[in-house]
C-alpha cells in the first residue's frame, strides 16, 4: 500500500525506557539498562510499520510501551493525539480496545486453562460488550474470520498446532475491533508454511478491517513482505526509517546496510560473501559513547566516538542517524533482476 | 566417484509413549560422501532432528531405531556396543546443537570442556590439550582465545558460544560433522558470521557435514546436496542447484513459494494449507496428500516410493 | 489411586466411628487393663488389646481418626487460605506488599516452629480450637512462599500480558489467570501438609499440649503408650501404624493429584 494520505494515528516523541538493575541485599540501583533510549517516529493510519533489529535493540520494549503495558521513563506516546502517559488507569484500560497485540509464542500467550470460546470471548466480557447468545455469536464470527471451525470452540490451547493457536491469538486481538495492532514477533515461532498462512491472514484482515499494524520482528524477509515502511533499531535507538523498497535498495546507515546484507537468500545462484560486521552487539547496560554503532562500523571516525548523531530526515521520508550516511554509494543489497536466471 | 562416508538405509525410529509406539522416522535412506555438505530440510515434525540423533546414537531414552541400516565407513553402527559408539561419537562423528547454552556444561569453564574431549580421545597431556584448545578457538575466530579458555559458558554471547561449540566439535578432526539448526538461535548479523565460518571450514578441511535446518536460506548458502523431509520420510533429494531450479515434489515447491523473499516481493504468499499430520494419525497413501494441490483419489491408495528420475534427483510423488 | 482409596477409607471410618467402634473409647475398665491383642492371648472383645486404663484400643483408634483428620484438614485449610491470599498479593502487587509480607514470613521462619507453638499453646491453654489455630497460623508461611514464587513466574508469562492487553482488571487477572495456574502445585503441597500436620498434632499431643482427655487422637494415644512401650508395646504401636498408613495414603493422593491436575499430562 502506498501511503497517500498520511493521517498520523500514533506518534512517539523522545521515548525512553530505562530498567534499573539492583543487586545485593540492600536494594540500590547499580546500573541501568537503556532498553529504549530516545525514539521519535510516527505511525500512519492504515499502514504497516515494520520495526526490525537484533536482540537487545529494544524493539519489543518499544511495542510494550506503545501498548501502554509498560510505563515510559521519559517522553510521550500519542494515540490519536492523546498522551498515553497522561491517561488514568481506567482511561488506559478503555484505550486498550483500540490498541491490541499479537504475541510471538502462541504456546505461552494463551491461558492454558481457558477454552477457545473463553479466550476469544474474554475481551468482550471484560469490556461489557456482549454476553450470552450474542457473545457466542460474536465469538463464532471471529473464529470464522481467522479460519477456525465451530467445533473447536470448546477445546483448550494445547489441543492445537502452533499456527492454529496463533489464529486464536489473532481472533482475541480482533475481538474489540481495535485500530492499531502491535504484532510482536507474531510469526517468528512458526514453521515456514504456517508463517505464510498467518502473513496472508494478517494482510487480508488489514484490508477488510482497516487496521494499522506495528510489525516487530527480527526476521527480515517477513518484515519486508508485510511492511509499508521499515524502521531499524540498534541499542535502543532508531538508526534508520524509510519506505520498505527504499530501505532495501538504498540503505543509508552502515548498520542497516550490513544487517540487510546478512540475510541468507534462499537461492544458491545468489551465494555471495556477506558484508560482515565484526564483533558482538554491545550490552545496553553500557552502550558505547557517541554513535552506539561506532565500535563495529567500518566507516567510524573519532567524531563518531564522541558525538551522538542526530536522527534526521535526509531524504523525503527517509530518516537516518549517522554522521556519514551512505548517500552516494551503491548500497543496494538486493540482487538486480538481471542476476536471476 | 568419491566413496560414501555414511550410508543410511531404510532407517525407522519410534518412540514409546503411553499410547504405544509412535514412529517418527519412517524409512529414511540417504548417503553422505567424503567432503560433501548435505542439508536435511524440513519443518517441525518432519523427523529431521530425530534422524540425526539416531545416527549419533543419542536418542532419548524412550526412542529406538527399530529397522534399517546405518553404515559409517563400513561399520554397522547399529551393532556397536555403547563403548564402541562413544569412541566414534565426538571423535569421528561430532555434533553442533541449536542452543549452545544447553549443550555446554554450565559448571565447567570452556578450557576444561575443550580439553576433556582431547584428553579422552587422543591421550594428550593437559598442556598439549590446552595448546590445541587455544588453537581451535583461534581457528573459529575467537579473539583472546587464551582468556576465553577460562570463561564459563554464561559469560559468553550466543555467537561466541556457538563458535566454542564448533571448536569443540572440530577439535578431534571428525570425519562427519552434524549441525542441527546451527544458526537458528542467533541474530542475523551473527548468523552471517557463523555461516561464513562454516563455509571457510568446509573449504579448508575435508570434513563431511550434515546440516539440519528449516531455513532454505541457510541451505542455499552452504549445501552441496539437499534432502527434503516431510512426516518422517524423504520426499525429495537433489543437488543444490537442481533442487532450486527444478523442484519436483509439491511440498518442496510449496515450501519454496511460502518463504517471503527480500528480493522478490509478492502481494500474497503461496501457502500450503493445513498442518503437518500427527505421527499417531498418519494419512494412508501419500502423507502429503491432504495438503497437496495435485492430490486426488489415487494418492490415497498408493504410498509413493522414492523414485530416481536421474542419477541424483529423486522424488516421492506419483503426480509429477 | 491407592492413596485415594486409603484416604477415603480413613474418612469413612471417621464419619462412621460410632457405628464401627465396639466400645465407648473413653470407658475405663480397670480389671481389663493392658490386655494384649487377641492373637497374643487377649480376647476378641478387645481385638487390639487395651491400654493402661483398660480402654479398647481399636475403638480409640477409630474415634481418634476424627480428631486427627479434623485437626489435619482444618489446620491446612486455614494455613492454605492465609498463605494463598498473602502469596498472591505479595507476588502480584509486589513492592511494598511484597516487602511487608515476605519479611514477616522470614521472621516467622527464623523462629523454631515447635517452640513457637509450645509458647502459644502454653499461654492460651490447650484446646481443639487453639490447636487448629496454632497449627494453621504457623504453617501458612510455606504456602505464602510457594504461591508468591509461582505467581511471580506466572505473572511474567505472555498470557498474563495478553490479559492486561485486553484491559482486564487486576481482580480478574488474579482470579482467571494467576490462581488457576498456581492452584495445582498448591493442592499438591497442601495434601502433603495434611500429612505433616497430623504428625505435628501427634507430637504436640505427645508433649501434653494437644488434645486433652477424654477426647482422643492418635497423637494422644502415642503419648499415653509411651510409659508402657517396654511391657505393653501395643498401646503405642497401633496408633502409630494408623498414623503411618494415613500419612502414606495422603502422600500418594498428593502425587496422584499432581498428575491429574496438570493439563498437559491430562491430554
Amino acid at each position: 500500500m502506498n501511503v497517500i494520505e498520511k493521517n498520523i494515528i500514533m506518534e512517539v516523541e523522545d521515548l525512553k525506557k530505562h530498567f534499573d538493575i539492583s543487586k545485593g541485599f540492600i536494594k540500590k540501583v547499580n546500573s541501568k539498562v537503556r532498553a529504549v533510549d530516545g525514539l521519535n517516529f510516527q505511525v500512519y493510519k492504515g499502514e504497516t510499520l515494520g520495526i526490525v533489529g537484533e536482540s537487545g535493540c529494544g524493539k519489543s520494549t518499544t511495542g510494550q510501551l506503545m501498548l501502554g503495558l509498560l510505563d515510559a521513563t521519559e517522553g510521550h506516546i500519542y494515540f490519536q493525539d492523546r498522551d498515553l502517559a497522561e491517561m488514568t488507569q481506567e482511561e488506559l484500560r478503555l484505550a486498550r480496545r483500540d490498541l491490541q497485540v499479537i504475541f510471538q509464542d502462541p504456546y505461552s500467550s494463551l491461558n492454558p486453562r481457558m477454552t477457545v470460546e473463553e479466550l476469544i470471548g474474554e475481551p468482550l466480557i471484560v469490556h461489557g460488550i456482549a454476553k450470552g447468545e450474542e457473545l457466542k455469536k460474536q465469538v463464532l464470527d471471529l473464529m470464522n474470520l481467522v479460519g477456525l471451525q465451530k467445533h473447536q470452540m470448546t477445546r483448550f490451547p494445547h489441543e492445537f498446532s502452533g499456527g492454529q493457536r496463533q489464529r486464536i491469538g489473532i481472533a482475541r486481538a480482533l475481538a474489540l475491533k481495535p485500530k492499531v495492532i502491535v504484532c510482536d514477533e507474531a510469526v517468528s515461532a512458526l514453521d515456514v508454511s504456517i508463517q505464510a498462512q498467518i502473513l496472508n491472514l494478517l494482510k487480508k484482515l488489514q484490508k477488510e478491517l482497516d487496521l494499522t499494524y506495528i510489525f516487530i520482528a527480527h526476521g527480515l524477509p517477513a518484515v519486508r513482505h508485510i511492511s509499508d515502511r521499515i524502521g531499524v533499531m540498534y541499542l535502543g535507538k532508531m538508526v534508520e526509517m524509510a519506505d520498505r523498497d527504499e530501505i532495501f535498495h538504498h540503505p543509508l546507515h552502515p548498520y542497516t546496510h550490513a544487517l540487510l546484507d546478512s540475510v541468507p537468500i534462499p537461492d544458491p545462484r545468489l551465494r555471495k560473501e556477506h558484508l560482515l560486521i565484526e564483533g558482538e552487539i554491545p550490552s545496553p547496560t553500557n552502550p558505547p559513547s557517541g554513535c552506539a554503532f561506532h565500535p563495529r562500523c567500518p566507516f567510524a571516525t573519532e567524531h563518531c566516538k564522541k558525538v551522538t548523531p542526530e536522527y534526521r530526515e535526509i531524504l523525503p521520508e527517509h530518516y537516518v542517524a549517522c554522521h556519514y550516511p551512505l548517500v552516494d554509494k551503491d548500497t543496494d543489497v538486493l540482487p538486480h533482476s538481471s542476476d536471476k536466471a | 566417484m568419491t566413496k560414501n562416508l555414511l550410508e543410511i538405509e531404510d532407517l525407522k525410529v519410534r518412540f514409546k509413549t503411553e499410547d504405544g509406539y509412535i514412529s517418527t522416522v519412517n524409512g529414511v535412506s540417504f548417503s553422505v560422501k567424503q567432503g560433501e555438505t548435505l542439508a536435511i530440510v524440513g519443518e517441525s515434525g518432519s523427523g529431521k532432528s530425530v534422524t540425526s540423533l539416531a545416527l549419533m546414537g543419542i536418542l532419548p531414552a524412550n526412542g529406538e531405531i527399530y529397522d534399517g541400516k546405518v553404515t559409517f565407513e563400513d561399520k554397522n553402527l547399529r551393532t556397536l556396543s555403547k563403548k564402541e559408539y562413544r569412541k566414534i561419537r565426538g571423535n569421528e562423528i561430532s555434533m553442533i546443537f541449536q542452543e549452545p547454552m544447553t549443550a555446554l556444561n554450565p559448571v565447567f569453564n570452556i578450557g576444561y570442556q575443550l580439553r576433556e574431549t582431547l584428553i579422552l580421545h587422543y591421550d594428550m597431556t593437559k598442556e598439549q590439550a590446552n595448546k590445541k584448545g587455544i588453537e581451535m578457538l583461534e581457528t573459529v575466530g575467537i579473539p583472546d582465545a587464551d582468556k576465553v579458555m577460562g570463561r564459563f559458558p554464561h559469560q559468553l554471547s550466543g555467537g561466541m558460544r556457538q563458535r566454542v561449540m564448533i571448536a569443540m566439535a572440530l577439535s578431534c578432526n571428525p570425519k562427519l560433522l552434524i549441525a542441527d539448526e546451527p544458526t537458528t538461535a542467533l541474530d542475523v548479523t551473527i548468523q552471517a558470521q557463523i555461516l561464513t565460518l562454516m563455509r571457510n571450514i568446509k573449504e579448508k578441511s575435508n570434513t563431511s557435514t550434515i546440516i539440519i535446518t528449516h531455513d532454505l536460506g541457510v541451505v542455499a548458502e552452504l549445501a552441496d546436496r539437499v534432502i527434503v523431509m516431510y512426516a518422517g520420510e524423504v520426499v525429495e533429494e537433489a543437488p543444490i542447484y537442481e533442487l532450486f531450479e527444478n523442484p519436483l515434489h509439491p511440498y518442496t515447491k510449496g515450501l519454496m513459494a511460502s518463504i517471503p523473499k527480500v528480493h522478490d516481493v509478492v502481494d500474497e504468499l503461496y501457502s500450503i494449507e493445513g498442518t503437518v499430520p500427527n505421527p499417531s494419525n498418519m494419512p494412508s497413501g501419500c502423507k502429503f496428500y491432504p495438503r497437496c494441490p495435485l492430490g486426488n483419489i489415487e494418492c490415497t491408495k498408493i504410498h509413493p516410493p522414492l523414485e530416481y528420475i536421474s542419477a541424483d534427483h529423486a522424488k516421492r510423488c506419483i503426480k509429477v | 489411586m491407592a492413596g485415594l482409596i486409603i484416604v477415603v477409607t480413613v474418612v469413612l471410618i471417621a464419619i462412621l466411628a460410632p457405628v464401627l467402634a465396639p466400645h465407648d473409647p473413653a470407658q475405663t475398665n480397670v480389671v481389663d487393663r493392658l490386655l494384649p491383642p487377641f492373637w497374643l492371648g487377649g480376647t476378641m472383645e478387645f481385638p487390639l488389646g487395651t491400654d493402661n486404663l483398660g480402654r479398647d484400643i481399636l475403638s480409640r483408634i477409630i474415634f481418634g481418626s476424627r480428631i486427627s483428620l479434623l485437626v489435619g484438614i482444618s489446620a491446612v485449610l486455614l494455613a492454605g487460605a492465609i498463605g494463598m491470599a498473602l502469596g498472591l498479593i505479595a507476588g502480584y502487587y509486589g513492592k511494598f506488599w511484597d516487602f511487608l509480607i515476605m519479611r514477616t514470613v522470614d521472621s516467622l521462619l527464623a523462629i523454631p516452629n515447635i517452640l513457637f507453638m509450645l509458647i502459644i499453646l502454653a499461654v492460651m491453654g490447650p484446646s481443639l480450637i487453639t490447636l487448629i489455630l496454632v497449627l494453621g497460623g504457623t504453617s501458612w508461611v510455606v504456602y505464602a512462599r510457594m504461591v508468591r514464587s509461582e505467581t511471580l513466574s506466572v505473572k511474567e508469562r505472555d498470557y498474563v500480558r495478553s490479559a492486561r492487553a485486553i484491559g482486564a482488571k487486576n481482580g480478574r487477572i488474579i482470579r482467571k489467570y494467576i490462581l488457576p495456574n498456581v492452584i495445582s502445585s498448591f493442592i499438591v503441597i497442601a495434601t502433603l501438609n495434611v500429612a505433616t500436620t497430623i504428625i505435628l498434632e501427634a507430637s504436640l499431643s505427645f508433649l501434653g499440649l494437644g488434645i486433652q482427655s477424654p477426647d482422643v487422637s492418635w497423637g494422644l494415644m502415642l503419648s499415653d503408650g509411651r510409659e508402657y512401650i517396654a511391657t505393653s508395646w501395643w498401646v503405642a504401636t497401633f496408633p502409630g501404624i494408623a498414623i503411618t498408613i494415613t500419612v502414606l495414603g495422603v502422600i500418594f493422593l498428593g502425587d496422584w493429584l499432581r498428575d491429574v491436575l496438570d493439563p498437559k499430562i491430562k491430554e
